[in-house]
């Protein structure tokens, strides 16, 4: 695709809500049960839902263009170019992206060319449930790009790492997180130390163990608090949370408490109808 | 496990994403016999109003067996020959369910066995998603992002119960991440913060217009209700009282 934003009829340097009412507007255009008797209408509604989550996801394009030119090429190879710093094969022989594409790799074998899409087996099939990382990688970790898209953070081996950590970090820095927690749950209580604490939480949070992560973070930087890289680790993790409360604030919102709903058996959606009255810009929406 | 919010919360999320053609009709309701009520219907809510109806099922077994309210066993066997109809309609909503429903007994089981033994995001995990598959309305170009949203927000949803019954499971010995692992209060309201995070993010990543400002209400306050309520009643009552905590612990923790 050329350029998703001219598809959209949006210039380049839109906001994110912009694209969105663009997309909308298109949408209602070429929607095609509004369009019964035009059989491209369906076509053109794939094309702009594609324009829209290439905008909204460029990362997982990224690889995936790279991976398709590879193959184009002949030469594929399963640690892709530059801009997908380590694709990483899957337990079903899913190609993941790098981590920031991580969330819809393992779909990449399947594109959204069918606004009514077939019953895929990765979709309809899922043997993810009983816990297997594969899945919970894509659904709670690296996720997506976007407002909020930060790098995560790659350890380096020290001197005096044994074996199990060496590999614990490589499989960290490849974004084979469930290998790492399971390299590092082999290693005894007894040898669990700062480190160990610091390198799990990396390898929870890249897995989607975000509770996890967090707990272990806190108690690397508990037993050993003068550690920059731990600190900073502990900091990064919390980053969002305390963006999110900004954004809530900066939209309106607040999370603080709210007289007129005390009632705990009222419909929330009727809290929300009170608290943005209460908290939004001074005006009555949607009460 | 707040049934009705969540999939009011999608009904109006799939209309804003759909936009589908609307049917408005007008009927009695046994609650309002007398005068024909106007109401709307489309896929987008009938496939939430379903969903909430297979929701309610398991909560009501679920109610059943932690509580055994009798109450609720009757409702569930007036609510079985409609789930019985659903599950064959939304085979993979529920059996994801009931997946998860089990994984997460079969966790309480063996966390009771030996503290800490679970991780703390297992059980989360687990149940969220079985809720990021009912926010999967159908297979189409939606299908991935809404489940990952669903997953995110009902991953939420969970630690946020768990959050709110830490005194309560410390008590009878229901399963809690929290209670299993000390959090200190702090800490809980710091992960679900993080995970308000990964929700809203999945969240504005969906092209919505309609409703926004409601739906933004939602996932910025609205979904806080809960803890919220349960400070506030906390603060009232200490009033003037050292704080003090039963038998869960608040390791390092502040109000």
């Amino acid at each position: 695709m050329e350029n998703p934003y001219a598809v959209l009829g949006v210039s380049s340097d839109a906001s994110l809500d912009e694209v969105k009412k663009a997309y909308r507007k298109k949408a209602r255009e070429n929607h095609p049960d509004l369009n019964p008797n035009d059989p491209r209408a369906a076509e053109r509604m794939n094309e702009i839902n594609e324009a829209y989550d290439r905008i909204i996801n460029p990362e997982k394009y990224e690889a995936r263009d790279a991976r398709a030119r590879a193959r184009d090429a002949g030469a594929y190879s399963s640690s892709a170019s530059s801009s997908s710093a380590g694709a990483s094969q899957g337990p079903y022989g899913q190609y993941r992206g790098s981590s920031a594409s991580g969330s819809q790799g393992s779909s990449s074998g399947s594109s959204y060319s069918g606004y009514y899409r077939q019953e895929n087996s990765y979709s309809s099939g899922r043997s993810g449930w009983s816990g297997s990382g594969f899945d919970f990688e894509d659904l709670f970790g690296f996720g997506m790009g976007g407002a909020y898209s930060n790098e995560p953070i790659h350890p380096e081996a020290q001197s005096g790492d044994s074996a199990a950590v060496r590999s614990a970090i490589n499989f960290i820095n490849s974004q084979q997180y469930n290998r790492a927690i399971d390299c590092l749950n082999r290693i005894v209580s007894g040898e669990r130390n700062a480190r160990w604490y610091y390198l799990s939480a990396l390898a929870n949070e890249g897995a989607g163990n975000t509770l996890m992560a967090l707990e272990q973070i806190r108690r690397a930087v508990r037993m050993d608090p003068q550690n920059p890289d731990y600190t900073r680790a502990q900091r990064k993790f919390q980053a969002s949370g305390q963006t999110y409360t900004q954004t809530s604030q900066a939209r309106g919102f607040s999370m603080g408490w709210d007289p007129m709903s005390c009632c705990c058996t009222c419909c929330a959606l009727q809290y929300a109808a009170q608290m943005c009255c209460y908290g939004g810009h001074g005006g009555l929406l949607y009460c | 496990m707040g049934a009705s919010y969540d999939m009011t919360f999608l009904a109006l999320l799939l209309c804003s994403l759909y936009e589908p053609p609307e049917q408005d009709d007008a009927r009695r309701c046994m609650a309002h016999p007398a005068k024909k009520q106007d109401f709307v219907i489309n896929d987008c809510l009938s496939y939430a109003a379903d969903m909430n109806v297979i929701l309610m099922y398991f909560k009501c077994l679920d109610d059943w067996n932690d509580e055994g309210k009798i109450s609720m066993r009757a409702a569930a066997a007036l609510l079985k020959s409609a789930y019985g109809d659903l599950s064959k309609r939304y085979k993979r909503q529920c059996q994801a369910i009931e997946e998860a429903l089990g994984e997460v007994a079969a966790l309480e089981v063996q966390a009771r066995k030996k503290p800490q033994t679970v991780e703390l995001d297992t059980a989360a995990n687990a149940f969220a998603l079985s809720f990021g598959e009912m926010f999967a309305y159908r297979q189409d170009f939606w299908f991935e992002p809404l489940r990952s949203f669903g997953t995110k927000l009902g991953k939420f949803v969970y630690v946020m119960d768990a959050a709110q019954d830490t005194e309560q499971d410390a008590k009878t010995g229901n399963y809690n991440p929290f209670v299993d692992w000390n959090t200190s209060e702090e800490d809980q309201l710091t992960a679900l913060k993080v995970l308000a995070a990964d929700a809203a993010r999945a969240f504005e990543r969906l092209p919505l217009e309609k409703d926004m400002h409601l739906l933004r209400s939602v996932i910025y306050a609205g979904m806080w209700q809960p803890y919220l309520a349960k400070k506030q009643k906390k603060e009232k009552k200490n009033e003037g009282r050292p704080t003090v905590s039963p038998a869960y612990s608040t390791l390092g923790g502040m109000q």
